[in-house]
């Protein structure tokens, strides 16, 4: 247990090193890119011995990472305000974004996960894989941008665009979630309703099911009482690691409906070499990602007794 | 009163000069809108061929937009809801973005405002004169006027405001453009008269204090405008947020008697065109400060909308660095001039009445200054002669850096790109983002810049062609044109400006610093709800006769 | 793209979602090509899948041939047209045949796919097998770092580093490489782990013979089943990746004919012409199906009841 925390701290440790490392190497002026066309040398040698750039990397890179840990995360160059609290608040869209999407998506992949165990080899099982499929495969962007032609822009029933003012919560804008949710759940449906489907099959052909079956069960109690419980434990480990995914992952669809999230923060700091923020972005991102993977790991070694950790 | 003002009269009244070009001028060197009025309304002057069909207004209040049939009289209160793109700095003197400029502007007032139409009116300036070198020029000053504090406004805080602007150590971003005027060149003659005396001649003096950065701010300013935005203008602001928006109500005890009709103004920042558009199209915003060239049909199908767009000195400009092969033969820069069919490219990125065609020089035919040169065709046969000529027979590749923060450039990037190819010239497209682009657009052998709307060609070509400016991407240097452009602005007669007018022109079109093949409109996209909009070429926030109707 | 899907979690905790090694490896034998092949013609929907990537290396190769008009070619008198007999897939903003940049598009994307996976499954293979092999604090340092890539879902990591760097088709393939290695090694290292002990390793160990031989020669011969299977399902990861590259901007700049290039730029157009976006989004969705298809059938405990 103990040594599994350490992992994720040198790992962690490792990353901020990478990111630092690979800041250091963008080409370009950060003093320039504040002052932009205003710049005169006079200027710029002020700023950059304001901005501590004049100080040797590895002592910088030390200061970094103590702010980091402090919660100071400095501020961003291209949005001039301070980064904790934006890179926070978009965290917290994001989280918003991706837990509407579990709930749509989580009732209806185990559902479907279900009855293709039950249906198995037959037309139903075959079509739910099919989706499956499609959901997993088929990039992010591609199937946003059906949806919206589809619902949005044709039928009229959801908003094309999930951006709001900032500041604004996201709750406000609530109907606007329903899209980006929707094609989030497409992707997660493969995942959940494959993994649902493989242990329920298992559950199904064990013998104290086929017992149960033989007692004169009905279906829907063996279901409930067997099938379910046991077939929902890989399950959740699987949603588990969809946490970390969702978080980082979640750029392109943050990006195709606008919606300011952690994702879309992490490309606006790539695209505009905002080095600061991207840096913080990244160490956020990787954080949740790990952390997320580690609960996952924990929560199954704990509900499952057969496996456990030194 | 200017000794050529009596020669423009009998110009004018002898049909030399036509209408609109003598009020334009007469108002630049100090006539007052009365006494141009009454000299209208004296004679009939012959036709000229100078005078366009269409006669501007003299100088009154600004343009109206036209009034649908059953609204007759502007009414008071409403709010009107704006949205536009982020601002980073909000400080007056420092604007670098139409973020900045409109969360400023209903809170300033001007020396003096430049109309749609180019003639520049009295503000918190009632009127000015300059010497005849035009060196020197004297503005008197509006009397009984107050800032949002209550303190009385005074030459103080003119001349406060102007060396803010004229210093380059305070940062203004104007400090380059008003770089012909010394700091202590300011004057207070006495409470209610400044004279300013400028280090270089400035003909066009009026049109410079109508620049975004020259809103006139108390002497005393603390420096912050999100703490103290203190201005004298129409709307006081209430609150700011960065990166969110800001609020105004009505200046109770603005000067300008009636105005401004609206309660109050609400502001919307977004991060994307889209987000704004969606609010413009479900009715959450009443208009877009800058809208999309692409975004206009939408808009005119939506029957709530409306699109309101003037011709403007907006343009594009792909730079060629003369001092950096391959663009240091000025042959080569001719061939790709003359790859291009320019209707063709206004057409493909901004629609058919998206701006006027443009000879590779940047003044627009809608300023004051403007002469033809001749339009230059398609020539394919005579590019490729002239790249062979230059040593490249077979083209040559480079690399065309654009950004991707104003969404019609990178359009206008791909079909420069597209009609250089017959001559096997293959442009790399490198799309940055605008933070990106900007920090190096001024070193890059090439790019791809859009430039917002100047009032004057003055302003426009001293800021990127003369030699040596921070703005001279294309480190374009040609001493005549330089010597050219120090007469223009020191010359007030009319036929002598035209004659320097060509020249400069001819400089940039045959030397081609830059292609450019249009003067862009600026459009902008509204409720049909807001009256009374007056035409805004700048794109600056003026909503000072604006009413809501419904 | 989720990908914890496979591989990314310690051999101990293979779940049914993840790669099996052992059954793999015990379905397939030692070399394993012939039984893969045979694996995928008795499923249908693997030849499903082989067909439509059949029909876009076709393209991909062909479209010079097939293409009806110059994919940069602008038709300035026909602008966003809807389909026709002229243009069947309908036209752009800037009169560009639809068609025939869609059909152009296919190559971009199956050259980069592939040789992103290739230079994956090279690094990752190489520094699997080291890894497997020699324990100890080497390998758990080879390891560590591995995971701290793996920190990263792989859109995300490819966006900064190509961000950085800059867009071009050299990057984004090394790029896309560069994440799967983590990966692949994973799967590589529990292979080596399975196999170094086996008879024949050892006896190999015993006579003597080279580091180099033991792991090029004999373990990486008995574990390329897993690797190929690993491969093949890259290859749907590289296709995914590199679309959503150029979605973002990040991918082969303006005026290629890149799918991903095309729906982002079409994307103000969704209302008014959506024939721009929906052609090259059903490109891009037949060839992940296709691709999915067919490592799914390789894998051969999906589609099919167990």
């Amino acid at each position: 247990m103990a040594r599994r925390i350490v992992l994720v701290l040198l790992t962690l440790w490792l990353v901020s090193l990478g990111v630092f490392a690979v800041s250091e190497l963008l080409p370009g002026d950060v003093a320039i890119f504040i002052l932009g066309q205003q710049a005169t040398p006079e200027t710029l040698a002020v700023l950059r011995a304001q901005l501590g750039l004049n100080v040797p990397a590895p002592e910088r890179y030390v200061e970094w990472l103590f702010g980091f840990i402090r919660g100071d995360w400095g501020k961003s160059l291209a949005l001039q305000v301070p980064i904790t609290d934006l890179v926070l608040s978009r965290m917290a869209n994001s989280f918003v974004l991706a837990g509407i999407a579990f709930i749509i998506t989580v009732p209806l992949s185990i559902g479907a996960g279900l009855l293709a165990a039950l249906r198995q080899g037959r037309l139903t099982d075959r079509l739910i894989s099919l989706i499956g499929i499609s959901g997993l495969a088929i990039p992010e962007f591609v199937s946003g941008v059906v949806l919206i032609l589809l619902f949005s822009l044709t039928l009229r029933i959801a908003p094309a665009s999930a951006q709001i003012p900032t500041g604004a919560s996201p709750l406000s804008v609530l109907p606007a979630l329903i899209l980006p949710a929707f094609t989030l759940a497409l992707t997660l449906f493969a995942y959940i309703s494959r993994m649902t489907r493989a242990s329920a099959v298992e559950v199904l052909s064990s013998d104290y099911v086929r017992a149960a079956f033989l007692k004169g069960l009905p279906t829907s109690k063996v279901i409930t009482r067997h099938v379910l419980r046991n077939a929902l434990l890989p399950t959740i480990t699987v949603i588990g690691a969809q946490i970390g995914w969702l978080v980082g992952g979640l750029v392109v669809v943050e990006h195709l409906f606008g919606y300011p999230g952690l994702g879309d923060l992490l490309l606006f700091a790539a695209l505009n070499k905002d080095i600061p923020l991207l840096e913080a972005c990244v160490m956020v991102v990787a954080s949740v990602y790990m952390l997320a993977n580690l609960g996952t790991e924990l929560l199954f070694g704990v509900l499952n007794p057969r496996i456990r950790y030194a | 009163m200017h000794e050529y003002l009596g020669h423009l009269t009998d110009d004018y009244r002898s049909g030399r000069v036509g209408r609109r070009t003598f009020i334009r001028w007469a108002a630049t060197l100090g006539l007052s809108a009365p006494a141009i009025s009454a000299v209208l309304a004296s004679c009939a002057p012959a036709p000229s061929a100078a005078s366009p069909t269409s006669a501007p207004a003299p100088p009154a209040a600004a343009t109206q937009a036209p009034a649908p049939a059953g609204t007759a009289q502007p009414v008071k209160g409403g709010t009107m809801r704006v949205t536009g793109s982020p601002a980073v700095e909000i400080n007056p003197h420092k604007l670098t973005s139409n973020g900045g400029i409109i969360t400023t502007f209903p809170c300033l007032n001007f020396l003096a405002r430049v109309s749609a139409d180019g003639v520049p009116q009295p503000e918190l300036a009632t009127s000015w004169t300059p010497s005849a070198d035009v060196k020197t020029w004297t503005f008197k000053l509006r009397q009984g006027v107050k800032f949002h504090d209550g303190s009385p406004f005074g030459a103080d805080d003119v001349v406060a405001t102007y060396k803010r602007l004229a210093d380059k150590s305070t940062g203004s971003t104007a400090a380059s453009t008003l770089n012909f005027l010394p700091p202590d060149g300011i004057e207070k003659i006495d409470d209610s008269t400044v004279a300013f005396h400028l280090s270089r001649a400035q003909a066009d003096f009026p049109y410079y204090t109508y620049i975004y950065q020259a809103g006139i701010l108390p002497a005393n300013w603390s420096g912050d405008w999100a703490t103290s935005p203190i201005g004298t203008g129409p709307f006081k602001m209430t609150s700011y947020t960065s990166g969110q928006g800001s609020t105004y109500v009505r200046n109770e005890a603005y000067w300008e008697n009636g105005l401004p009709y609206l309660d109050g103004i609400d502001i919307k920042i977004w991060q994307d065109p889209s987000g704004e558009l969606t609010a413009l199209q479900s009715g959450a915003s009443d208009m877009m400060a800058l809208t999309p060239y692409d975004a206009l049909d939408d808009i005119r199908k939506n029957p709530n909308l409306q699109v309101l767009s003037s011709r403007s000195a907006s343009y594009d400009a792909m730079h060629m660095r003369v001092d950096t092969a391959p663009f240091d033969n000025p042959k080569v820069r001719q061939a790709l001039a003359l790859s291009l069919n320019r209707q063709d490219v206004l057409n493909i990125v901004l629609g058919p009445d998206g701006g006027d065609l443009a000879s590779d020089q940047p003044v627009a035919p809608v300023l004051r200054d403007h002469v033809d040169v001749a339009m230059k065709n398609q020539d394919i046969a005579m590019a490729k002669q002239l790249l062979s000529e230059a040593g490249h027979p077979n083209g040559f590749e480079f690399d065309l850096p654009t950004h991707s923060g104003a969404e019609w450039l990178k359009n206008w990037a791909l079909t420069l790109q597209q009609a250089f190819a017959p001559l096997g010239v293959k442009a790399n497209l490198v799309v940055e983002t605008s933070q990106v682009y900007y920090t190096h657009w001024t070193t890059v052998t090439t790019g791809v810049t859009e430039w917002a709307s100047r009032s004057t060609a003055s302003e426009i070509l001293n800021s990127a062609y003369r030699t040596g400016v921070n703005w001279n991407s294309a480190h374009w240097s040609n001493p005549a044109f330089d010597t050219a452009l120090d007469q223009l602005d020191a010359t007030v007669d009319l036929s002598k400006r035209k004659e320097l007018m060509l020249t400069l022109e001819k400089a940039l079109s045959d030397e081609v610093p830059a292609i450019i093949t249009y003067a862009r409109s600026s459009p902008r996209g509204l409720s049909k709800r807001v009256q009374g909009m007056s035409q805004d070429p700048n794109r600056y926030l003026d909503l000072r006769s604006v009413y809501l109707t419904s | 793209m989720p990908d914890s899907l496979v591989a990314d979690r310690p051999a101990q905790l293979q779940t049914d979602s993840g790669l099996d090694i052992q059954s793999v490896a015990e379905r397939f034998g030692s070399t394993g090509l012939v039984p893969l092949l045979q694996g995928v013609r008795r499923s249908p929907t693997a030849l499903v899948g082989v067909l439509l990537l059949l029909a876009w290396a076709v393209c991909a190769i062909a479209w010079p041939l097939l293409a009806p008009y110059d994919p940069n070619q602008f038709h300035t008198a026909a602008r966003l047209q809807p389909p026709s007999a002229q243009f069947w897939f309908g036209t752009d903003q800037f009169g560009r045949d639809v068609f025939s940049r869609v059909l152009a598009g296919s190559r971009d994307i199956l050259i980069v796919a592939p040789l992103a996976t290739l230079v994956g499954i090279g690094c990752g293979t190489c520094l699997g097998l080291v890894a497997g092999f020699y324990r100890g604090v080497s390998s758990e340092a080879v390891l560590r770092i591995m995971d701290a890539v793996m920190a990263f879902p792989i859109v995300t990591l490819s966006l900064l580093v190509v961000a950085m760097l800059g867009p071009s088709v050299v990057n984004v393939i090394l790029v896309i490489g560069l994440v799967f290695t983590p990966r692949v090694a994973r799967v590589v290292y529990a292979s080596t782990l399975s196999v170094r002990d086996l008879n024949y390793i050892a006896a190999a160990r015993l006579r003597g013979e080279s580091s180099t031989y033991i792991l090029f020669g004999e373990i990486l011969p008995t574990i390329t089943a897993p690797i190929i299977v690993e491969a093949t399902v890259r290859v749907g990861y590289a296709v995914f990746a590199s679309a959503t590259l150029s979605f973002l901007g990040l991918g082969i700049p303006p005026p290629a004919a890149d799918w991903g290039l095309q729906i982002a730029d079409a994307r103000t157009f969704l209302q008014s012409a959506p024939w721009t976006v929906l052609f090259p989004a059903l490109a891009i969705a037949s060839l992940v199906v296709g691709v999915n298809l067919v490592s799914d059938g390789l894998q051969g405990t999906r589609t099919r009841s167990s």
